[in-house]
């Protein structure tokens, strides 16, 4: 597995505008094929796919529960996130912890473990942030709205051939896309 | 006489969720080793730079779906017990373009932000924070549009039985449809470096 | 990095190959659902009209969702589920192994020794009629499920759970990729989270989220 991490440099940020050469990533396609075959994976045992959005979802509704009991239980979305058995029983919740303890081991073994600020080559920590906020709240009522995120719909949703899953991910993208026409200095 | 897998294990038992463990810790890491969890990385994707992400996420539905579709064939694998996403189109179409504009300004997605945050990025942690607050606030204003959340409802349905085709045929068609996407991708990948002047493997 | 390459390029010929055979194959099944004949006989016909004329009770006996669901997962010899509603319907969803006949193809759905039928569609009257209709032409043992689709939903499916028999039911709730539940305080009032619950009644949606 060594020899296929050996890819790209990646690109700047950090101080300055210097290119900085960290280990390098593996190859994508390879890459996909193993998360493909993760995903297969979890169809074939747990008999569902990947997501994140879900998990956050139920740690959502889990604080409302625990402040406002009622307006949990009369809300349908917050309701359909609601375990009987509590936050740390839920699968997705279990899953995100994994995907935590994962991404960390992979990244300490290949020394991209860093306390730092990514951003586009030129643009400044502030903007960055406020950015990171904006965009991550939008992206929590999209998740809503279509009942899962990229990992839930797009991947897996993808896999199994839902439709309204494709259509996440051709609106997702086109949205992208655009969005990130319009703020392309923030990235090159 | 092998049962079919999906396995019959209790939701929420320890062993269900052992394997959800199990099954994060290789999602993360896969993430992780693709470069995914670096927001430039990500966003090179969508500046036409760098086409990780489209390599990555296409590789994998390919996979998955072309394992789903012979495992089944195979009978080693009962479809009908793997819990399919219900489709909302309006709900999904306009929550799409929503989640695929935030992304965009976020440089990441819930998933990788996770990663992010998880290897020391202090506006991978931030995405995650304000991902959460953004589900908590929307999740409660959802009783506002309840119409619109429940618009669209047609159930777990896949395109096969939306288009009227065979699933094998709709296969065929995802799996063309990516190898020319990859193709495109390359182009794509050396023309933008030439134009930039920057050389990337 | 030319490792890398190949392998690369022998995974996609895989892909490309694999998802040929697909297109070939059609189906992810190997056995393709049983052809049934609709043709109904002048015979039969005349037979079905008796019972139209207010002839013939159903003798069937119906039983639960929940008694059809144990069959199914232990696979109860010569069971065959018979789905009457319209295609659509199921197209949509359907109890698994459930085969789709329209109602007035069923006399034509021959009686072979051994068979358990069980019909269900949304329709109690319809099942009735159904059910006559197979006793009438023959059948041994013929069932209906009683609530039909809905309660299938509602008792396998979702299923809200307690008591002696929770685990068992949890338990046969998740082999078809349900959710059971426990009942929680505000199940007591019948509100939006019933609705929520009846409203998302297609195919195999499983409160799982994404």
């Amino acid at each position: 597995m060594r020899a296929l991490d050996e890819e790209a440099v990646i690109p700047s940020e950090v101080e300055g505008s210097a290119l900085t050469t960290v280990k390098r990533y593996a190859d994508p396609y390879l890459t996909g094929v193993a998360l493909g075959l993760v995903l297969l994976a979890s169809f074939v045992i747990a008999g569902r796919g990947l997501g994140a959005s879900g998990a956050f979802a139920t740690a959502a509704a889990t604080t409302v529960r625990g402040v406002a009991p009622e307006v949990a239980s009369r809300n349908d979305f917050l309701a359909t996130h609601l375990d009987a058995g509590g936050l740390f029983r839920d699968w997705l919740v279990v899953e995100i912890i994994g995907v935590v303890i994962g991404g960390s081991c992979s990244a300490a073994l290949a020394g991209r473990l860093a306390v730092r600020v990514e951003r586009g080559p030129h643009a400044a920590v502030p903007p960055r942030l406020w950015a990171a906020g904006a965009g991550g709240a939008i992206m929590g009522a999209g998740a809503v709205l279509a009942r899962g995120c990229t990992s839930g719909q797009a991947l897996t949703g993808g896999a199994l051939l839902s439709v309204g899953a494709w259509l996440f991910i051709g609106a997702a993208f086109g949205a992208a896309y655009v969005v990130a026409y319009l703020t392309r200095g923030s990235w090159t | 006489m092998i049962a079919p897998l999906p396995l019959a294990v209790a939701d929420g038992s320890s062993l269900s969720l052992a394997g959800a463990l199990g099954i994060g810790i290789a999602f993360g890491w896969c993430l992780e080793r693709a470069g995914l969890g670096s927001a430039p990385k990500l966003m090179g994707q969508f500046t036409l730079r760098d086409m990780t992400v489209l390599k990555v996420m296409f590789s994998a539905i390919v996979t998955a779906m072309l394992g789903l579709f012979w495992l089944s064939w195979l009978g080693v694998v009962d479809l009908a017990r793997v819990a399919v996403p219900p489709t909302f189109i309006g709900p999904q179409l306009v929550g799409g373009a929503v989640f695929g504009a935030g992304m965009a300004l976020a440089g990441l997605c819930p998933g990788t932000s996770c990663v992010a945050a998880a290897t020391g990025r202090l506006d991978g942690l931030i995405v995650v924070v304000c991902f959460f607050a953004g589900v908590l606030g929307t999740g409660l204003a959802i009783p506002l549009m309840a119409s619109f959340y429940e618009s669209g409802s047609r159930g777990a349905v896949a395109l096969p039985a939306a288009l009227g085709v065979a699933q094998g045929t709709v296969t065929f068609v995802v799996v063309a449809g990516a190898l020319a996407a990859f193709a495109v991708a390359g182009r794509i990948e050396r023309a933008m470096a030439a134009r930039v002047g920057r050389v990337r493997p | 990095m030319t490792e890398t390459r190949a392998l690369v390029r022998a995974l996609g010929a895989m892909a490309a190959v694999l998802g040929a055979l697909a297109f070939g194959v059609g189906a992810p099944a190997r056995s393709q659902g049983a052809v049934r004949d609709t043709v109904v006989s002048a015979a039969t016909r005349d037979a079905l009209d008796d019972c139209d004329r207010g002839g013939c009770s159903s003798g069937a006996q119906s039983i639960s969702a929940v008694q059809l669901a144990e069959w199914i997962r232990d696979g109860r010899p010569g069971l065959r589920v018979l789905d009457i509603r319209d295609s659509s319907a199921f197209a949509t969803r359907h109890i698994p192994s459930a085969e789709s006949v329209e109602l007035t193809a069923l006399p034509s759905v021959a009686p072979k020794p051994g068979e358990t039928l069980v019909l269900y569609s949304d329709d109690d009257l319809l099942d009735l009629q159904g059910a006559a209709w197979l006793t009438r032409v023959g059948h041994a043992r013929v069932h209906l499920v009683r609530g039909g689709m809905s309660a299938w939903m509602t008792e396998v499916i979702d299923p809200v759970v307690q008591g002696d028999s929770a685990t068992a039911i949890a338990a046969l709730s998740r082999y078809f990729g349900g959710v059971p539940r426990a009942p929680s305080p505000s199940d007591t009032v019948s509100g939006p989270r019933t609705k929520a619950r009846v409203r998302g009644d297609f195919g195999f949606v499983t409160r799982r989220g994404c």
